[in-house]
């Protein structure tokens, strides 16, 4: 627990304790005692009786206990707007593009279930709720497709990156297909990155089964858990056990930030540029090697090209298409020939 | 020198109804969200510092200015590279701005934050919410009623206060300790 949050567990036990009947001239000169010890202490107290004297409200509501746990009851793909996901802009979020309702058919599984389609245009993310209480967070350029079956829930990720945090149900199997790989979650909060069929997996808490469906004995599979990170690729699954900074930094856009430990910068830029129209190229090998770590808005590539320009001493030309980044007087070279094969995407 | 009851009327009246757009501010500008209520806290520590000294004109100016202040400190300290985000005066005055739509909620708002604040306790949390606020039951009142001891319904309380205060103030009244809501058919009499 945070201090502030350990701050405001004890004053909200004041509060509990100020409202019983038996609350006495002592307790209230401890409370007074407790509340002088610092500013902070009065700003948590004064904070939560105010938030609790305006919960009152909940008396106007008229709800009835028998109410209680209908939201499980609702059938499952029932997609309910959710508040987007944090630091997007409003406009962002109107240029969303979603298609609730649309149908396909699935060729691999009949029965095929009715499939519901989101899709977020490159920039943009966006977070979506089930009626289970689950929650899915879309990172840039991802679509995806959800059903539920005779098979419990399913999501396909065919591109792109989602985060997803699942209400474990013992009835209802989750299971996220990112290609020939499937992910099946046992309660858990993890994230799943496809590039191509590059698929990663990490876990922020709970565990996931993680199995490749190409292996012709079908006996490909790895359980990991909290702080653990599966690399599939074409070779098969490589799995990083307690890598939890990596965890860490592969969930930084859901906070709207890059973060980088020591990546070339090719990996660097090639994360910059999904989540934009105008990427960012590099015109020489040594400079895609460069080492760099840092915390970045993904929203901000000016200062991530600020730090490489004033700390790198790299020259950044900023074209219509594309922006350049060729080393310190490599410019006129440079211009008489074309770039050198570029690294990361 | 302002006494504490113009302070706390001027906490509530003028810095809470900033908590939300305070909170997006600095998720915006913060990477480490378990970090964020704690430099809230210490903005609020500061905000009745200073207006203990004298009330300010213009409290949100106040408020996101002080934001700033903690969050540069903050960052020198912790050697983040995080270039230009604080000089970034505009997104201060955006924050500013819809503070004040923030300060005008009506009657209705609150309503619907209460009712996505109960919907989203727990059901024992909620249950426990519900005695207390609409049925009006002490705390050993509806400790006989749940069947319960009294330490679990204190426990759910003090749960339900924090996760209510938060949704009021248009927080997403997540609650932090699910274990505690978890803790349940203990002494059932």
């Amino acid at each position: 627990m945070s201090r502030a949050e350990q701050i405001e567990e004890i004053a909200a036990r004041w509060i509990v304790r100020r409202e019983s009947p038996d609350w006495s001239a002592k307790d209230e000169a401890e409370l007074t005692t407790w509340l002088n010890q610092s500013l902070g202490h009065k700003a948590a107290f004064w904070r939560l009786r105010q938030g609790w004297a305006a919960a009152d409200r909940v008396g106007a509501l008229g709800f009835s206990p028998t109410r209680f746990g209908s939201r499980l009851a609702q059938p499952w793909p029932a997609w309910r707007k959710a508040a987007p996901g944090i630091g997007l802009a409003l406009a962002a979020s109107l240029a969303l593009v979603v298609g609730i309702g649309t149908v396909m058919l699935s060729t691999s599984e009949p029965p095929a279930p009715a499939q519901v389609a989101v899709q977020t245009p490159v920039g943009i993310q966006r977070t979506i709720a089930l009626a289970d209480g689950s929650r899915v967070e879309l990172n840039t350029a991802t679509s995806v497709r959800a059903a539920t079956g005779p098979n419990g829930r399913e999501i396909w990720l065919d591109k792109g990156e989602a985060y997803f945090d699942i209400v474990h149900r013992p009835d209802r199997p989750f299971v996220v297909h990112a290609g020939s790989r499937t992910v099946t979650v046992l309660g858990t909060r993890f994230t799943v990155r496809r590039d191509g069929e590059k698929v990663t997996v990490a876990v922020l808490s709970g565990r996931v089964r993680v199995e490749d469906g190409t292996a012709e004995s079908g006996t490909r599979a790895a359980v990991i858990g909290q702080g653990d990170i599966a690399y599939a690729q074409a070779r098969g699954i490589l799995v990083a056990l307690a890598a939890p900074t990596r965890v860490t930094a592969m969930t930084g856009w859901r906070d709207g930030v890059l973060v980088f430990d020591n990546q070339r910068l090719a990996d660097a830029v090639a994360d910059f540029n999904r989540y934009t129209d105008r990427p960012i190229r590099i015109s020489d090998p040594a400079v895609a090697n460069i080492r760099i770590g840092g915390t970045f808005q993904i929203r901000n590539s000016a200062a991530f090209l600020d730090l490489l320009r004033s700390a790198y001493g790299l020259e950044v030309r900023a074209g219509r298409d594309e922006i350049l980044v060729a080393p310190e007087g490599g410019t006129a070279e440079d211009e008489g020939q074309q770039p050198a094969p570029r690294s990361g995407s | 020198m302002i006494d504490d009851a113009q302070l706390e009327r001027w906490f509530c009246d003028e810095v809470l109804p900033l908590e939300a757009s305070l909170t997006r501010y600095l998720r915006r500008n913060w990477r480490a969200s378990e970090q964020i209520m704690d430099i809230r806290q210490d903005i609020y520590e500061a905000a009745l510092t200073g207006g203990r000294q004298g009330l300010p004109g213009n409290t949100a100016g106040f408020v996101f200015t002080i934001a700033r202040n903690i969050l540069i400190n903050r960052s020198k300290r912790e050697r983040i590279v995080q270039f230009e985000q604080f000089a970034d005066m505009e997104s201060v005055e955006q924050a500013v701005d819809l503070s004040a739509t923030d300060r005008h909620l009506d009657a209705r708002d609150a309503l619907r934050r209460a009712q996505e604040g109960i919907e989203r306790l727990p059901p024992r949390c909620r249950e426990v919410v519900r005695l207390r606020k609409i049925e009006g039951l002490s705390t050993r009142e509806a400790a006989a009623r749940m069947g319960v001891g009294i330490d679990t319904i204190e426990r759910q309380l003090v749960l339900g206060i924090r996760a209510m205060t938060d949704a009021m103030l248009g927080g997403s009244g997540k609650i932090q300790r699910r274990a505690a809501a978890g803790t349940s058919k203990v002494r059932r009499r």
